[in-house]
């Protein structure tokens, strides 16, 4: 046994040691495409083609300047966001901020143990059984303090996003058709359309990311004069996440949408990955959706908790036992079981489940930018590292941009049939 | 008695009943040595100007009603010193220590009662009652709470107890000294909460013998991320002052270039001991043991030994003097004595009859359990660290050996999020 371990430990240092040049934008990104984005870019890809390509080009852009703001409040204040937020904006505003982001925490924890049925449903494992056995699992691997080791298990095994890169490629699509689609925007106002919009950029613009990337940042001490590091960390890591975005879309596209197949389980989404994986594409899919569903079914209630306490200052840790941080574990707890619990109740659909919660994504995107954009112009805060215009302009734009598409949503939804 | 919350935004007017603005902000001079509870000295009042107005605090203003009358508004300004508190923009929803709980806290509100002519800062509200009262849902929880009769837990400590978190848009300068006066475990303790550029700063103003008691104390990958916020030499200076094995964890943990850059800079007789403490694996003996024993020579009389004690340990800043290790003139380890028996035992007399020849060793690369093993086996307060040819190379004292132990959540300090 000894001799074992001492033949192991080498190749896990050496491992460890080549992740922990990964930074947290990187990291961030990877839990990115998470459940609900997986299922959101299918769908865009199996329902709409190639048509929604371009957007995706315009979100990977809002997605770095989001981010990079996101790392730029983290390194030059040395603070988290729901810190910064409490401290500037003070307690009504926060506890709104803040219970807004629980809500979509929430609905996310939600999308993510719906994506742990779905891909346990592919494996013939009724929901009843694996939803709690895999929240009881994921509630003591942050209890027991393990996770550190296993998250590098979890960003290793996402791996298998890059078989939707090889999937895409080998399903051979008209590529001179999928290029123009990248640069011809196409907009139509009708509530599936819209929504799908919406959608795309509250799932890969998710409002937890932006909590979560600072807190990694601060938690590394990065100073500023590594902000240029940390720059090209964000812009990798969100080009990563759109990329493989861009591929789900595009292998759904050529698969699914090609023969007009719709998406109504997640076993159709499997077709995708038919040109790579042949027969077994559903095991592979299925172990790609069950790897991002866990991991950020892991990540979403711990990182709530942690928001919740950091802005009203109560204990925090997993190092902590309940009597000392009651509302840390109580928040993370409810989380998870609320999560699996909205899961067993009777569902007509988990797609439909996982697409919902991100298009609340997407609805309440719109605050958390406008709270990040106040304090990043912030002199007091930000000092010279305050927004310049142009850059203030394009993020500025983007929130009006979101709201009205939120809006017209809305309406849509509200009155089908309104525009026409 | 009044919370700064409600003050805020009131209406302020001189004595004839005319409107002045409204209140922005309410000023304190913490430096006023010893008082526990610092006075107002000033109010920022906006009105339709951009800056609020510094209106110096007369004495005579009444703070309890529903809007501020000052009786004799001075027609100068308030000349700031610099080292004022702005009351809402440095303490209110700030993060601060709270040094007799000894943990990070957030301001929820700020009191503020009349005492003598002069009203005080009285009370820093830190607990929950705080925070429903500002959201405006006090009566509704006082409600709920009476019927379950269990009261809304509030919590307060004096301004005296707390020390600010060190923080980039905190200009004035809080003399940091509370802090120091804890034990470094208990300072180690608060540390644990705050981000390690906040800890950075808090370490950097510490003397380095105190920096580097308290840096023992958090775990070595935390250590390493604080170090890297420091510049290179004062990393240096305070690694230096860490015991060489707590050291060499810490550098171990660290990113090459920094590592090398801190080592570089570090006094060449401290360094010389810590590389070599490095070349060990961290979980065998030689990454366990220090460098810091005693030993005397085999054949001297016992006076001359507690003589030799009492030297080396000075100058080796020894980890223990209990156990003392009789070493030939090679190095070799030939046995060891109690410092007990040593004093027990007549002057005269050689150390040969107390000397244990066969004293229990453990090789530089026998495994952390093996170590563990042996100082439990044999109730060992330190087990000398040995090569091959039996060169007495460390020793592991039951200190370091029982941090390996300890339930995990002790230890551990689990990265935030990931």
């Amino acid at each position: 046994m000894p001799t074992l371990l001492r033949r192991i430990r080498p190749l896990r240092t050496r491992l460890l040691l080549l992740l922990s040049v990964v930074g947290p934008g990187i990291i961030t990104a990877n839990v990115d495409n998470d459940a609900g984005g997986i299922t959101t870019y299918s769908i865009a890809g199996a329902h709409f083609g190639y048509s929604l390509l371009w957007l995706l080009a315009l979100v990977a852009l809002a997605l770095i300047i989001v981010q990079e703001m996101s790392a730029r409040l983290g390194i030059v204040t040395g603070k988290g966001l729901a810190d910064l937020i409490r401290e500037s904006f003070g307690v009504r505003a926060t506890a709104w901020i803040i219970g807004i982001v629980v809500f979509a925490n929430l609905a996310n924890t939600v999308s993510e143990f719906a994506g742990v049925a779905a891909s346990m449903e592919i494996f013939c494992v009724n929901k009843y059984v694996s939803v709690p056995l895999v929240a009881l699992g994921v509630w003591l691997l942050i209890v027991k303090g393990s996770y550190k080791f296993v998250e590098r298990i979890f960003l290793v095994a996402s791996a298998i996003y890059f078989s939707y890169v090889l999937s895409g490629v080998l399903a051979n699509p008209p590529w001179d058709k999928v290029f123009q689609a990248v640069h011809t925007p196409t907009f139509h106002v009708e509530a599936g359309y819209v929504t799908i919009f919406v959608t795309v950029i509250g799932t890969t613009i998710a409002p937890w990311m932006q909590f979560y990337q600072q807190a990694s940042i601060v938690d590394k001490g990065l100073k500023v004069n590594e902000l240029g590091y940390e720059r090209v960390d964000v812009i990798v890591g969100s080009l990563f996440a759109v990329l493989v975005a861009a591929f789900i879309t595009i292998a759904c596209a050529a698969t699914l949408f090609a023969n007009g197949i719709r998406i109504e389980t997640a076993k159709d989404a499997a077709l995708a990955l038919k040109p790579l994986a042949g027969q077994y594409a559903a095991t592979l899919f299925a172990l790609g959706l069950l790897n991002a569903s866990v991991f950020s079914a892991a990540i979403l209630p711990l990182s709530t908790a942690y928001v919740v306490c950091e802005a009203f200052g109560w204990e925090m840790g997993v190092s902590r036992d309940w009597k000392d941080a009651p509302v840390f574990f109580a928040v993370y707890t409810a989380l998870i079981v609320l999560g699996a619990a909205i899961i067993l109740l009777p569902i007509r659909s988990l797609v439909e489940m996982m697409l919902a919660s991100q298009t609340l994504n997407g609805v309440l995107l719109p605050i958390i930018l406008i709270a990040m954009l106040k304090l990043i112009n912030d002199k007091r805060l930000m000092g010279e590292y305050v927004n310049g215009r142009g850059f203030n302009v394009i993020a500025w734009t983007m929130v009006i941009a979101l709201i009205a598409l939120t809006a017209i949503l809305v309406v849509t939804s509200l009155f089908p049939g309104v525009f026409r | 008695m009044a919370y700064l919350s409600e003050l805020l935004g009131r209406q302020v007017h001189d004595a004839k009943g005319t409107r002045i603005g409204t209140l922005d902000d309410v000023l304190i001079l913490p430096e006023t040595n010893g008082d526990p509870y610092p006075r107002i000295v000033a109010l920022a009042i906006r009105n339709r100007s951009h800056q609020p107005t510094l209106l110096p605090w007369g004495g005579t203003e009444d703070l309890a009603g529903n809007r501020i009358i000052l009786q004799r508004p001075s027609a100068t300004k308030y000349q700031a010193k610099g080292n004022e508190l702005f009351l809402n923009r440095d303490v209110m929803d700030k993060q601060v220590i709270d040094i007799h709980g000894a943990r990070v806290v957030r301001v929820n509100d700020l009191e503020l009662a009349k005492i003598g002519d002069d009203y005080r800062l009285v009370n820093v509200d830190i607990g929950l009652s705080g925070l429903l009262r500002r959201l405006g849902w006090e009566d509704a929880f006082e409600h709920l709470t009476e019927r379950f009769h269990r009261p809304v837990p509030s919590r307060s400590i004096c301004f005296n107890d707390l020390e600010f978190v060190p923080r980039g848009d905190l200009k004035v300068s809080v003399a940091r000294t509370k802090l120091r006066e804890l034990h470094p475990a208990d300072i180690a303790a608060i540390l644990e909460d705050m981000s390690p550029r906040e800890v950075g700063r808090l370490i950097h103003d510490m003397p380095d013998e105190k920096a580097a008691d308290v840096m023992e104390e958090l775990e070595p990958e935390f250590q390493a991320e604080v170090l890297r916020t420091l510049p290179d030499e004062r990393a240096a200076d305070i690694v230096e002052e860490m015991e060489p094995d707590e050291a060499a964890d810490v550098l171990q943990e660290m990113q090459e270039d920094k590592r090398a850059q801190v080592f570089n800079l570090m006094e060449p007789d401290e360094s010389v001991e810590v590389s070599a403490l490095l070349e060990h694996p961290k979980d065998t003996a030689g990454g366990l043991m220090t460098t810091k024993y005693v030993t005397v020579p085999p054949d001297i009389l016992t006076a001359d030994a507690l003589q030799r004690v009492r030297q080396e340990a000075l100058a080796k800043e020894a980890e223990t003097i209990y156990y003392v290790y009789v070493v030939d003139a090679e190095d070799h380890l030939v046995g060891v004595f109690s410092l007990s028996d040593l004093v027990l035992a007549s002057p005269e007399s050689p150390i040969h009859p107390i000397t244990h020849y066969k004293a229990k060793r453990v090789q530089v690369t026998a495994s952390r359990e093996d170590v563990l093993e042996l100082i439990a086996k044999y109730n060992l307060l330190a087990v000398p660290v040995v090569d091959e040819d039996n060169h007495l190379r460390g020793i592991v004292t039951a200190g370091d050996a029982l941090d390996l132990i300890l339930p995990e959540e002790w230890k551990i300090r689990l990265p935030r999020l990931f």
